[in-house]
């Protein structure tokens, strides 16, 4: 490939690295939008089974666990006191098992260079550094992008090429820590700096 | 009733083995016994306040990297004690983003008393950005006493976060132009315009390193 033409992609890289900035509003807009969408209708046994069915994670301390198990002794004996049938109750979830997080994400852009590569992806501290999780996308003349939405905060990454060749971003820091004589790229994000 | 009795201690282990159960993600991607040695930092952490997942992914960070476990327990601990002396500092309703850039700058070579200064910079903002642009400088082979400088004089300038982000790259501008990192730091720190009418920065205090 010529000078020029490793200019020109270079300068394509270089636009497709600025941050985009998603208004405040962002998120109460798409969902204001969603909202306004008619819900697909789902019988009442499918949103039991759905409730039923869906896994969640229920992080309970030690005391909890103790004072759950001795409420279930209580019950258990109970039950065998009065030889009944027993009557299944349901125990709701508490609100905070289900919380939804409200953490003020940016979408990040990244890209990387590479004219033979057969796949890219990216890896770091934003998604469990699986090499699975965020493929580039390949675009003309070597360019591989992706956007993905990331918490503000300091989030260490490299780009995984062909599934096993660890590349570091050039246009970004290295980050210090080192712990595993592999170095990282580092952006970090905040609310009106990226 | 034994049965009974039997059937509670069952479910009680049961329970309190749920409490203190691995991260399925741990569990998934290390051998067991690094897996065990690691929830068990992490529990430790947690129970301190520290976040657990930025050492869940320091931990996988060297899954992915293939390290041994010994080095995975090693930079988990490394990363805890960080957190921890950067909580300590930063006070318990300090952010996970910005402990964790605070973990960075004690990595790069800031201390305590920097943090502090930093802090007494800037009492009421986050400081994620301005630890993290430490860190970065100092990657950059600014010396870490001249990037906690540049950092401190930013803030008592009252540079917000994107003036921050915009310090870093022209130091790095600089640096990759051929200035020595120690010196375009300075020059730009000094070249920050104060925001605040009359307001007088400190020089640095001669303790420093």
């Amino acid at each position: 490939m010529s000078d020029r033409n490793e200019e020109f992609i270079q300068r394509i890289a270089q636009t497709l690295r600025e941050p985009v900035t998603l208004r405040a509003d962002f998120d109460a807009r798409v969902m204001a939008a969603v909202r306004t969408e008619p819900a697909p209708a789902i019988s009442t046994a499918r949103r039991i089974w759905n409730l039923a069915a869906t896994p969640r994670t229920v992080h309970l301390s030690p005391i909890a666990g103790f004072a759950l198990a001795a409420g279930l002794l209580m019950a258990v004996v109970a039950i065998g006191r009065e030889r009944n049938v027993a009557t299944m109750r349901t125990a709701s979830l508490s609100a905070a098992a289900a919380q939804i997080r409200s953490d003020t994400v940016r979408l990040v852009q990244f890209v990387f260079v590479s004219q033979d590569a057969k796949s890219v992806s990216l890896v770091g501290d934003f998604n469990d550094w699986n090499k699975e999780k965020t493929p580039l996308h390949e675009g003309a003349d070597g360019l591989w992008t992706v956007s993905i939405p990331l918490p503000n905060g300091r989030h260490q990454y490299a780009f995984m090429v062909n599934g096993e060749r660890w590349m570091l971003d050039p246009s970004a820091p290295t980050a210090v820590e080192n712990s595993y004589g592999t170095p990282n790229s580092v952006v970090t994000v905040s609310e009106d700096a990226l | 009733m034994s049965r009974l009795v039997s059937l509670a201690i069952a479910f009680l282990a049961l329970t309190s083995t749920h409490a203190t159960a691995q991260d399925p993600r741990i569990r998934d991607r290390l051998d067991r016994a690094t897996a065990t040695a690691v929830s068990s930092l992490i529990d430790s952490a947690t129970r301190a306040g520290i976040p657990a997942e930025p050492l869940i992914q320091r931990a996988l960070q060297g899954s992915i990297k293939k390290a041994p476990g010994s080095l995975i327990i090693a930079a988990v601990r490394e990363l805890s004690v960080e957190l921890g002396a950067a909580k300590s500092v930063l006070g318990p309703q300090s952010p996970r983003a910005e402990l964790v850039a605070a973990a960075s700058a004690l990595h790069a070579g800031a201390t305590a008393t920097d943090l502090r200064t930093l802090r007494a910079a800037r009492p009421r903002q986050p400081l994620t950005v301005a630890l993290a642009t430490l860190a970065d400088l100092v990657s950059h082979g600014v010396p870490v006493a001249q990037a906690t400088e540049t950092i401190r004089v930013a803030l008592a300038k009252g540079a917000n976060d994107a003036e921050i982000v915009a310090l870093r790259r022209n130091i790095e501008r600089d640096i990759k132009a051929g200035a020595p990192p120690s010196a375009a730091a300075g020059v730009r720190a000094r070249g920050l315009p104060a925001k605040k009418t009359g307001q007088h920065v400190q020089p640095a205090s001669k303790d420093r390193r």
